[in-house]
């Protein structure tokens, strides 16, 4: 059993945690709230891994005990955390050792660890992957054998953070089916610290969300607030003529599409889908049969630092893309570039970056990176944006405010969640099969 | 596609580390000939010869034959013993590479090297092929914003916009496998155990011994 007792956490000045009263005994629960209100800082917290770090007040006991008081090691045996990056929390190369290494490094025999392996497989629906090695995994399945191995050492709890932010919709549902059979199969109490709170909600004994580093017990979920985004009618600026691109297998096959001014057009598919790949093809990062027009123009030969002039492209990790050393630096990075003069603060002010114009960029939070991205997209002002998955780790609000952003802007986004697709994008596609296929949400 | 031999990794390790030595004991041109072979079959049955490899032996050979003073067949003569040295370490070298990294790890920590440094060969084994495809997503990132890092001359460009961002990317992974490693309780006892032993059978011994006596047996013999 975990119980906080009015606990409360800082890193430096500022309280993350404010007085938080939590029981959890063999329940399921969910956490939700914005993004930066705490809920990875309570994860780490109740894992013991920030009883050496800033200053706390109040108590965390685990079956009545202070956890300071615990064995750090004893309190990893006892309570396991699954982290949002399947792939980053991975450590060895078959899904034997990585099941195996806890329990390896708690000295357990062989036999014990098979038949552990075995069982914990069992639960997360992964029996098939024993024999596989680590870096064959798809997402979903990296997810699994890290559930798994968490699984295998038997802890009293299990926290999960963000485990599907990197995961398509179907894989989603998967692993909290995973979850929720633990819950069902096992003694184990979860808890699950997610946006997605849709997947998972009627399972869970209790609802929490998380708001300024307060929790705050909530019966129903929070409304969604969104507008609707305006059907594109004008001119075409982006046009994709039987795109074909093949590694060993055919990816993309045939690919047509015509992306109007002022459009969003939304592209989900299943992870691995070649949905990122189709986003390489029109910033010519890749060598592809058919052909792509920008502007009525074909793209075909030229460079993509060329390119790029009239295609922005947002990576999928913020950091990728930062450079310069202030945020002010690095919101005119581009125009910079492209010897484009703008005026860089009314971007700023619309993302929230205002104030932060001397900061370094890389110790903003995970969403002002994000937003900082974009703005140093919007700086030199390209005819069209592509966005790879940028929702990802980012609550109602952030997404909200990303789409303000690009608000009358052309966009093709690459996303996952049907919610986010449908209140803002004018169309929506299904990369399936290598070919685009329209859908209604 | 791996070498299916049921010798133990560090035997084979073992083994590729006799043959670089034998290769040096070895001066009759025939005899370093045959001892060539061995590997280059066992590599060109099953995979391709890259061009590099090639053309990197024809430079040394042209080398040793330019430079070397003596008549015509000396000349040769040393310099194809040279050819056939590198070949065969080279050789040697890439059927081993095809080896499972993570059994020749095991193999190693079974026979007493430290866990801490056994498990650090594994985590480079699988980090290796992470770093690299996000190197590769980080230089594609910066050239969608207008940096020009396509071909040969704009290679200091490359380092220096994909640095900072490689750096702080790494760190992130450092984080995230220490809370995933400390999270399963490594390093909390001295000795770990291992879901499957690393095992010696008694061809490994028999094996060692004819390396044994081989190396002992050149040396006498070229001696």
């Amino acid at each position: 059993m975990i119980e906080m007792r009015n606990y409360r956490f800082r890193y430096t000045d500022r309280w993350i945690l404010e007085n938080i009263n939590l029981t959890v005994d063999r329940e399921l629960i969910v956490v939700t709230g914005k993004s930066g209100s705490g809920k990875s800082t309570l994860a780490l917290s109740i894992a013991g891994f920030l009883r050496d770090v800033g200053v706390h007040t109040g108590e965390i006991l685990y079956s009545g005990r202070n956890i300071d008081q615990v064995d750090l090691f004893e309190l990893a045996q006892s309570i396991g955390i699954v982290q949002q990056d399947p792939e980053a929390q991975i450590c060895t190369l078959s899904v034997e050792d990585e099941i195996a290494f806890g329990l390896e490094n708690l000295c357990f025999s062989p036999g014990e660890i098979e038949q552990r392996t075995d069982w914990a497989l069992s639960i997360v629906g992964g029996n098939h992957l024993k024999t596989k090695e680590t870096n064959s995994l798809s997402g979903g399945e990296k997810q699994k054998v890290a559930i798994a191995s968490i699984l295998a050492m038997k802890p009293e709890v299990i926290i999960f953070d963000e485990p599907t932010s990197n995961l398509d919709v179907e894989t989603t549902k998967e692993i909290m089916r995973v979850i929720t059979k633990i819950k069902g199969k096992t003694n184990i109490s979860a808890i699950v610290i997610e946006h997605k709170w849709k997947h998972i909600y009627k399972y869970a004994d209790c609802l929490y969300e998380m708001k300024n580093g307060s929790l705050t017990r909530i019966e129903t979920p929070m409304n969604v607030i969104y507008s609707g985004y305006p059907r594109g009618v004008g001119e075409p600026v982006l046009e994709l003529r039987n795109v074909t691109f093949s590694y060993d297998s055919p990816i993309l096959r045939s690919v047509n599409l015509v992306v109007r001014e002022n459009e969003v057009v939304g592209i989900m598919g299943a992870n691995g889908s070649g949905k990122t790949t189709l986003l390489m093809c029109l910033m010519n990062f890749l060598d592809y049969e058919g052909d792509i027009l920008v502007n009525k123009k074909s793209i075909k030969g030229k460079k993509t630092a060329e390119i790029a002039r009239d295609v922005g492209m947002v990576f999928q990790n913020p950091n990728h893309q930062i450079f310069e050393n202030t945020v002010h630096k690095e919101a005119c990075f581009a125009a910079t570039n492209f010897s484009v003069d703008c005026d860089i603060t009314p971007l700023l002010v619309d993302a929230g970056l205002q104030d932060y114009q001397d900061r370094n960029p890389f110790r903003l939070s995970y969403g002002e990176k994000r937003r900082l991205n974009i703005v140093s997209v919007l700086s030199y002002g390209p005819s069209v944006i592509l966005l790879d998955e940028p929702f990802i780790g980012q609550d109602y609000e952030n997404v909200q405010k990303i789409m303000d952003l690009l608000r009358g802007k052309t966009c093709v986004i690459v996303l996952h969640d049907p919610w986010i697709a449908k209140a803002f994008c004018t169309r929506v596609f299904e990369l399936r099969g290598g070919n685009l296929h329209e859908i209604t949400l | 596609m791996r070498l299916h031999c049921r010798l133990n990794s560090l035997t084979k390790f073992l083994t590729v580390v006799v043959y670089c030595v034998v290769l040096f004991l070895i001066d009759d041109l025939v005899v370093l000939a045959g001892l060539f072979v061995i590997p280059f079959v066992l590599y060109v049955t099953r995979f391709r010869v890259s061009r590099f490899v090639i053309m990197f032996a024809v430079i040394i050979f042209g080398i040793n034959a330019f430079f070397i003073e003596g008549d015509l067949s000396y000349k040769v003569e040393y310099a194809l013993r040279i050819v056939l040295r590198f070949l065969g370490i080279v050789f040697s070298g890439m059927l081993f590479s095809w080896e499972d990294p993570n059994e020749f790890a095991h193999a190693l920590m079974n026979c007493g090297l430290p866990y801490r440094y056994g498990m650090t060969m594994v985590l480079t084994f699988r980090l290796i092929p992470l770093f690299s495809t996000e190197s590769m997503t980080i230089k594609k990132a910066q050239m969608a914003r207008g940096i020009d890092l396509e071909g040969v001359p704009s290679l200091l460009n490359s380092v220096k916009y994909t640095f900072f961002p490689w750096i702080y990317s790494a760190l992130e992974r450092a984080d995230a496998l220490t809370l995933s490693m400390e999270g399963r309780c490594f390093g909390v006892h001295r000795k770990r155990t291992f879901r499957k032993e690393s095992v010696f059978t008694w061809q490994d011994y028999v094996w060692i011994l004819f390396l044994a006596g081989a190396v002992v047996g050149t040396g006498w013999w070229s001696s």
